[in-house]
């Protein structure tokens, strides 16, 4: 059920809030969450759902024997369910991969025939993880109900493309959460904030981006220049956009979800940008693998490996190809050089250039491709179009790409982006805020009926 | 608590359902009333009757289509708010699909682009050009050799005749008119506006609709006439036609982008007054063709008797047979291309292919045609 479509949006969402807010009780808001969070994916993907929650089941299960003392080997049985996860994990998303690799590797050719996608797979089982570790760790408490633990798994707005949230940061909210006018205000703002970035802003770039991408033709260089920008502008706001839904629709019910994003186009360095850019994916990599590797206590060169090897992770996370490896290993280089040479800094302009060229890697499905889009980019050559310009690219659309450009880049939101989501703030709301929301919620109303909605680019993920 | 539990669902209630629930019905109301058009963008979905494997894809499918179908008007509405704001802010590009001009209307933005594409060489489209025209001929060739008679109709495209209609800041066509006279090879078993325009003094501006991108039909009635008239049959009196509002065919674009009230479009067109009695003796046609045809099928149907219809088999992009009813419906059947399909095309007496310009080939390929090429090429060399 993708966030901008009809019926979530007129019919799911409405039906969800109403509901919840009939009750006064939290464990009945908690049940209608966990309906509404189990429609949500039954209806996405009922037989991923069925396995998730076996799974689930049986971590509980296990943990809650293990909570009792009555698990000896603890140390075992928490590698044993890790197991399970990145088992399940690499089955559905690298089986194909893993097999095309010992292929090539080898020359020979072993059958695979899955290439079925869970909805939401990584998220649900980094998720899991980080519960798990973290339980080990005793940086959490077993869940008193299992209720919460569900919940944690499959609450609907955040399931299906993050933020990843850790259990500690959520887990007093089941019980005790705020609700009040003003926060639900907020957290509408949000979503209406994160539906015009996805449905204005992102579906329109992604025309200009798929225009260049997918032409069959060689084009003028600067095509493929407006291209990468198209598209790194496009993931940004489809990403935070998703992103901005889920908290405020968290926000709405009186969670509180953590930012996955800030200005990350406005940061200094490649180092800054990880810092802004899906700032829970980052987190979670920082704290289950590059800590667990030893992290920048063994030595200079093993912390260089493991920052690399950690961002090499991080690519295979995002897809089962090359391409995503390639583009892993290209962001942990520039963090190892950045590390290398402490006080050397980009600057903002050489960071976007970098992570710009990072994102051809991304959208290409072959290194071949991305190679002969660099190739294009670089050959500086007008192979005269004959199509006028704003016969190709509509121009309000080119418009809108060098707004954008100025809005993440150039201007300093941080004042505006930090009171949109400061929960301090929620008290300065003003009706001329009040309008703008509703002038902006009738742009998004107009323009999802004038769109055939696209799915959210991390949903592959 | 409660205060604010009841507070919620008001704003959630006015927030989210409001507008699309409040609003449709009372859309639907003025939709009957009104000259407002609606497109309806889905295909009707069954409620799920059997529990099997599928209940839950049928289910969501189902309820997604009721829940868009509760939308519809709503939807209507939204779209034409969004054309409104674009015809006046930015009329040059309507959308993806279409630029919209205040004096010719319509233009697909497909159409531009092989415009600017063909005009941007001259030598290259003349080129490109014969030899296309060269296949051709080889086809007449073998046709004729089985005695079928063959013709291709060309149907131009608005901006072909009207280039000026889209001239602005972004498209500069002001060049493209001083060298807009092209000459290209001329065979007799092709019928292009040339032909037609110098005949039946036929101006660039009476081609076409403006709330469509295809000709009109009085335009079409003229081509139909020549093709009529190489196959030696009596013609239709294209002269005799009355202005009316446009319909039919003439306004397929602008009901697929609903606007507010039709009238404020309107430009009458000529429409041809028919009858069935002016064609005898049809000879047994295959029409091969685009959406361009569907008014030379209407100028036939309406020109002759009904018995007559049978004799005309329509293929569209030579995918699709459609044989015509007598009350001008269709029976449609999906082609095997095997010999009986050359017998049945061989059975005929004339053979006509109707390819508007983005259809026309620029080089020859398994496409080419419509795939006609390569399926008479397959058992005839050439």
């Amino acid at each position: 059920m993708l966030f901008s479509s009809y019926f979530f949006l007129y019919f799911f969402l409405p039906a969800f809030f109403i509901l919840y807010f009939s009750f006064r009780e939290i464990k009945y808001k908690n049940f209608f969450i966990m309906l509404f969070s189990s429609v949500f994916f039954i209806w996405g993907d009922p037989l991923f759902y069925l396995i998730a929650l076996c799974s689930m089941i049986f971590e509980y299960f296990v943990l809650h024997q293990y909570n009792k003392g009555k698990i000896i080997k603890k140390k075992y049985v928490i590698f044993l369910l890790i197991v399970i996860n990145i088992l399940l994990l690499s089955y559905f998303k690298y089986g194909t991969f893993l097999i095309s690799l010992i292929n090539d590797i080898f020359n020979y050719q072993f059958l695979y025939a899955s290439s079925y996608l869970p909805l939401g797979i990584s998220f649900v089982i980094f998720q899991k993880i980080s519960f798990i570790i973290d339980f080990y760790d005793k940086k959490v408490k077993f869940p008193k109900k299992f209720r919460y633990y569900y919940i944690y798994i499959f609450y609907f707005p955040q399931v299906i493309a993050g933020p990843i949230i850790r259990y500690k940061e959520i887990s007093s909210q089941f019980l005790l959460r705020l609700h009040s006018t003003k926060l639900f205000y907020s957290g509408l703002t949000i979503i209406i904030f994160g539906l015009f970035k996805k449905i204005v802003l992102a579906d329109n770039l992604a025309l200009i981006a798929d225009f260049v991408f997918d032409s069959p033709v060689q084009l003028p260089f600067y095509y493929y220049l407006i291209g990468t920008i198209g598209f790194s502008l496009q993931l940004y706001f489809d990403f935070s956009g998703y992103s901005d839904i889920a908290i405020g629709i968290g926000r709405c019910c009186g969670f509180d979800i953590p930012r996955n994003f800030n200005l990350p186009y406005q940061a200094k360095s490649v180092t800054e940008f990880w810092r802004r850019w899906h700032m829970s994916l980052t987190r979670w990599m920082r704290d289950y693998l590059y800590i667990r590797l030893g992290g920048n206590r063994q030595g200079k060169y093993r912390t260089y490996f493991n920052l690399w090897f950690v961002f090499f992770l991080s690519g295979l996370w995002h897809g089962a190809a090359y391409n995503f490896l390639l583009w892993g290993a290209y962001h942990g280089f520039f963090l190892t050089f950045e590390k290398i040479f402490n006080k050397l800094i980009f600057g903002r302009f050489i960071t976007l250039v970098i992570v710009f060229h990072s994102w051809v890697i991304f959208k290409s499905e072959s290194i071949s491709e991305f190679l002969s889009y660099i190739k294009n980019m670089y050959d500086f050559s007008f192979h005269s179009s004959q199509i006028p310009f704003f016969i190709d690219f509509n121009p309000l659309r080119i418009f809108l790409l060098v707004g954008c450009i100025y809005f993440v880049h150039i201007r300093n939101n941080t004042n505006f982006v930090n009171n949109l989501y400061a929960i301090e703030t929620i008290d300065q709301y003003k009706t001329y805020k009040l309008i703008f929301v509703l002038i902006l919620s009738l742009f998004v109303t107009i323009t999802i009926f004038n769109n055939t909605a696209s799915p959210f680019l991390y949903f592959r993920f | 608590m409660s205060q604010l539990n009841l507070k919620v669902r008001i704003i959630v209630l006015l927030f989210f359902l409001f507008i699309p629930a409040t609003i449709s019905p009372i859309l639907n109301y003025i939709e009957s009333k009104n000259d407002f058009l609606v497109k309806k963008r889905i295909a009707k979905i069954e409620r799920p009757n059997e529990i099997n494997f599928d209940i839950i894809r049928d289910s969501r499918d189902f309820i997604n289509y009721k829940a868009t179908k509760f939308l519809d008007s709503f939807e209507a509405f939204s779209i034409s708010v969004k054309n409104y704001i674009y015809l006046f802010i930015a009329p040059y590009r309507l959308n993806d699909s279409y630029i919209w001009s205040h004096n010719f209307g319509f233009y697909p933005i497909d159409t531009v682009k092989k415009f600017f594409n063909d005009k941007s060489d001259d030598s290259r489209y003349i080129n490109e050009n014969s030899l296309v025209l060269a296949e051709l001929k080889n086809i007449e060739t073998i046709l004729a050799k089985k005695n079928i008679k063959f013709f291709v109709i060309k149907p131009p495209t608005k901006i072909q005749l009207l280039p000026e209609g889209i001239d602005n800041i972004f498209y500069n066509t002001k060049d493209i008119l001083k060298k807009r006279e092209i000459t290209t090879n001329k065979e007799n078993f092709l019928i292009d506006f040339e032909s037609i325009s110098n005949k039946y003094d036929l101006k660039d501006d009476e081609v076409f609709s403006h709330l469509g991108f295809h000709w009109n039909y009085y335009s079409s009635c003229l081509f139909t006439n020549e093709f009529l008239l190489k196959i030696n049959l009596k013609l239709i009196d294209c002269g005799d036609y009355e202005y009316k509002n446009p319909q039919l065919t003439d306004v397929d674009i602008f009901i697929m982008h609903p606007f507010f009230g039709r009238n404020n479009f309107t430009k009458k067109l000529k429409y041809p007054n028919l009858s069935k009695d002016t064609i005898y003796n049809l000879p047994k046609i295959a029409i091969i063709g685009d959406s361009f045809t569907d008014q030379i099928i209407y100028n036939i149907i309406h020109s002759t008797h009904s018995d007559n219809l049978e004799r005309i088999t329509f293929y569209d992009y030579f995918d699709v047979r459609k044989k015509i009813n007598p009350d001008g419906t269709y029976v449609n059947s999906p082609l095997v291309f095997d010999e009986n399909l050359l017998e049945e095309i061989e059975s005929n007496q004339v053979i006509l292919i109707v390819m508007s310009d983005p259809n026309f080939p620029r080089e020859i390929n398994s496409n080419s045609f419509y795939g006609f090429h390569s399926f008479i090429k397959s058992y005839y060399a050439f």
